[in-house]
């Protein structure tokens, strides 16, 4: 997995506006209309970090596992527009039991790192000194 | 928990896995396919499903499984006619990938459901073997 460019845009609605690679498929069809319109039960994963850059007026970068796969997402603010970049990390694969459960256990240590990196320094350090 | 063949839909493959025959039901998933070889459409599902009609054909008895391919838990009933397959299936359970919570709840349920499948089918077996050596059967 090395597209990079995959990205969209949101007005200060999350009405998709531009779709860009791999978006152009899964949400091209959506455009004009809302962003949780088009992903159901996004919202209350992406809303948070969206409802941050436009109040920081900074991007903002998230992990989160949507629709079959684990991404980063980089959410950049133009005033009330954000541009959010999407960078695809593990895809689950459905296949059997065997391949299942692989992809799986790769999508939750990557959930497992992302969430340990996000452990500013030194509480990192203390929890090192307990093990 | 058996195929409840009178609703479920079926497909019908011949002595070359062929699919021949697909019911009305079946058209979303296998219409396309049908003239052409089962394991060249699901090549990973081979090794899962093959050996139980391999059974079928082989004792000339139909042969019930539960198997977890793509995504999805089936029921599956193989009944032999010849050498050709008639496959009743019926989905059980179905993972959902959109969030990862909904993928823990949907695989634990879906593995649950395939054991008490699994479960269901075994002791059916055991009960037709027990009717058989009673001489009931």
């Amino acid at each position: 997995m090395t597209r990079t460019d995959d990205r969209y845009v949101v007005d200060h609605d999350d009405r998709i506006v531009a779709v860009v690679g791999h978006f152009e498929d899964t949400l091209g069809p959506f455009l004009g209309h809302s962003l949780w319109e088009a992903s159901p039960q996004a919202e209350r994963l992406f809303a948070p970090y969206f409802a941050e850059a436009r109040r920081t007026g900074r991007g903002v970068e998230f992990t989160s596992f949507y629709a079959g796969r684990l991404a980063r997402r980089r959410v950049v603010p133009t005033g009330q527009i954000l541009t959010v970049h999407v960078t695809p990390l593990e895809e689950l694969d459905v296949r059997t039991l065997a391949t299942l459960s692989e992809s799986v256990l790769r999508v939750e240590a990557e959930l497992a790192r992302q969430a340990s990196e996000r452990l500013d320094p030194p509480a990192r350090a203390s929890l090192q000194a307990l093990l | 928990m058996a195929v409840a063949v009178q609703q479920a839909p079926y497909i019908v493959f011949d002595e070359e896995d062929r699919i021949v025959e697909v019911s009305e039901f079946a058209v979303p998933v296998f219409g396309s396919f049908l003239g052409k070889n089962l394991w060249d459409c699901f090549p990973d599902s081979r090794r899962l499903y093959q050996p139980h009609y391999t059974e079928a054909r082989r004792t000339g008895a139909p042969v019930e499984f539960a198997q977890y391919y793509n995504g999805r838990v089936m029921l599956v009933k193989a009944v032999p006619s010849g050498t050709r397959v008639t496959l009743w299936y019926d989905v059980i359970a179905i993972l959902d990938v959109l969030t990862i919570e909904g993928l823990r709840e949907s695989l634990d349920s879906a593995l649950a459901k395939l054991s008490a499948a699994e479960e269901t089918i075994r002791r059916e077996q055991v009960r037709t073997s027990l009717r058989l050596v009673g001489g009931r059967a």
